[in-house]
């Protein structure tokens, strides 16, 4: 086990203000302070979590996949979370948003117990959600991609014409159909579709796979614009080079389980941390 | 001529009635992958609950306008606090969900023999035309015009379903939900009310036609089960959750069964079939179905 638990050198991080927390709602039990977390807590000691997974326990039938994952994502911090196939990663992200059941452990959101709530009651939240296969409707037109998303999330139509400025290639096809798009118009439908509802935290998971080099790097600038905007970001990525440009801390997962939580900068330092999880050196 | 222009009327006829049925079950199967042989209660619901209010107030258009209320009502009562609770603790097999509708079927037939024959003694009912439409019209030959009322409320039923399905944010988030539905449940749209809904609306057609149905055919406690059949036909044609499918599978299956009737009567009993083995052998996502899941 190559938990970090130094803390971060000098370099300072731009501070970010934190969200106020909504009047009214109920905290999240103290949750298991592991020693994990140690590292990332120890920059910001004041300011809350966004999103809080502790020690969260899920399976698939019999099949213990995940085994007491915690993480966290402060307000407008990226974190990305690596390993390799079958680590773990995509049951994380759809256990925070509960599509898949978490057994044991807890999820909290903004100060909220989200780990029992129903999926679209944590997306009115305000966590956007980027799957893995995109999620396009083959037989929907881009337009109805996102009226549906204005819809769900009860903006006003001028909120589209918004978040198509950062997305010019998007707003040129939205007469197009899903199946129509080429795979970087996909991905950034899938992005923009999530972006509509002003989310809090956008969660992504491999947003480059399958993408030509050039498409990965537009994604890149998009993603690093949207967190410029205030925006929480967590990444499950397999291009190691993309999520380390993005992430100010990154979480690395073996076999259902935290190997390391630190900075970019601190897993440079343990090569073998990313010789023996992720597979480079 | 005459003869074949009475049987193509005929057949329309019967093709629009098994289109209300069908609209609704394979918009359901497409969406929430639940088979709902239950349907047929649905209609059996809408007919004898219009001969009820047809009974009490003494017009057809009340019955018309109040007794699909009733299977719409049950069928959101039952997608939302039976079957939804019973998918999301895993009970979602196609089997655990025919089985339980199949199930409701049969009790909603025997409550209603219970009470309808046993109680108070009545077999055969059905409801009277309404004026206007009880007589007969000249068309080259002497049709029946109720039989033409049902072909144009079939023919716009087919239309505002399609409308509807189209060009509207709801309908998007159905042809969403059929494609993908974990996506929808992802982009933040509440599926349990969207699904309850739309359950809701085919059972209320379904109760539509079986008000329609008791107006021509006779309203007795086998109904549900003779319509369940073709209905079920249409959905394997069709496609799943497709409007176009459904409607042209309705017109196959319709036409079949009443052109075979009228010129090759040895043929009627499995004609019908022969298509839909056919249509499992060679094309069994049906005519307008797609492979149910996102790019």
């Amino acid at each position: 086990m190559s938990k970090s638990v130094r803390k971060k050198p000098a370099a300072p991080k731009k501070p970010v203000a934190p969200r106020k927390p909504a009047a009214g709602k109920k905290p999240v039990a103290a949750k298991k302070a592991a020693a994990v977390k140690a590292a990332g807590m120890a920059k910001q000691p004041d300011i809350a979590p966004l999103l809080t997974v502790s020690d969260i326990h899920t399976y698939y039938g019999d099949s213990h996949v995940l085994q007491g994952v915690s993480l966290d994502v402060k307000p407008g911090e990226c974190v990305a979370l690596l390993g390799r196939n079958g680590a773990g990663k995509t049951t994380t992200l759809r256990s925070i948003v509960s599509l898949t059941p978490v057994r044991r452990g807890h999820v909290g959101f903004d100060g909220l117990d989200i780990t029992h709530s129903p999926t679209h009651r944590i997306i009115r939240e305000g966590i956007g959600y980027v799957p893995e296969d995109r999620g396009i409707f083959s037989s929907l037109s881009v337009r109805e991609h996102l009226d549906i998303a204005l819809w769900a999330a009860k903006k006003p139509p001028e909120r589209r014409d918004e978040v198509l400025k950062i997305f010019p290639r998007i707003s040129e096809r939205l007469e197009h159909f899903g199946q129509q798009l080429s795979g970087g118009e996909q991905q950034m439908l899938s992005i923009a579709r999530a972006l509509l509802a002003e989310p809090r935290l956008l969660i992504l998971d491999e947003p480059s796979e399958g993408l030509a080099p050039i498409i990965v790097d537009e994604v890149r600038d998009t993603l690093a614009r949207v967190k410029k905007t205030g925006t929480s970001i967590l990444l499950v990525e397999q291009n190691v080079a993309m999520a380390l440009a993005l992430a100010d801390r990154v979480v690395v997962l073996s076999q259902g389980m935290v190997q390391f939580t630190g900075t970019p900068a601190e897993l440079e330092a343990q090569p073998d941390v990313k010789d023996t999880y992720l597979g480079i050196a | 001529m005459t003869f074949f222009l009475f049987n193509l009327l005929n057949g329309l006829q019967l093709s629009m009635l098994i289109f209300l049925m069908a609209i609704g079950l394979t918009v359901i199967f497409g969406l929430m992958d639940i088979l709902n042989l239950a349907h047929g209660a649905f209609y059996m619901a809408g007919a004898y609950f219009g001969y009820v209010v047809f009974q009490a107030t003494g017009s057809f258009w009340i019955a018309l306008a109040i007794a699909p209320l009733l299977p719409l009502v049950l069928g959101f009562l039952l997608q939302y606090f039976v079957l939804q609770p019973l998918i999301d603790r895993g009970r979602s097999a196609h089997l655990d969900m025919a089985l339980l509708t199949f199930g409701l079927l049969f009790f909603t037939i025997g409550l209603i023999d219970l009470v309808f024959f046993e109680t108070l003694g009545l077999t055969f009912m059905s409801i009277d035309k309404p004026a206007g439409l009880g007589s007969y019209v000249n068309i080259g030959t002497f049709y029946p015009s109720y039989r033409l009322f049902i072909i144009a409320v079939g023919l716009l039923v087919a239309l505002i379903v399609w409308l509807l399905l189209e060009r509207t944010v709801v309908g998007a988030v159905v042809r969403a939900g059929v494609d993908d539905r974990e996506m929808v449940r992802a982009m933040g749209v509440n599926v349990y009310v969207v699904f309850a809904s739309v359950f809701a609306l085919g059972c209320g057609l379904a109760g539509l036609a079986g008000v329609i149905a008791g107006a021509e055919l006779s309203i007795n406690i086998t109904m549900g089960v003779q319509i369940l059949i073709p209905t079920l036909v249409v959905v394997v044609l069709g496609g799943l959750g497709s409007v176009k499918g459904c409607f042209f599978g309705s017109l196959i299956v319709g036409m079949t069964e009443t052109l075979s009737q009228a010129y090759v009567p040895a043929l009627a009993l499995f004609a019908t079939y022969l298509i839909l083995a056919a249509m499992l052998v060679f094309r069994p996502q049906g005519f307008f179905g797609r492979t149910p899941k996102s790019v």
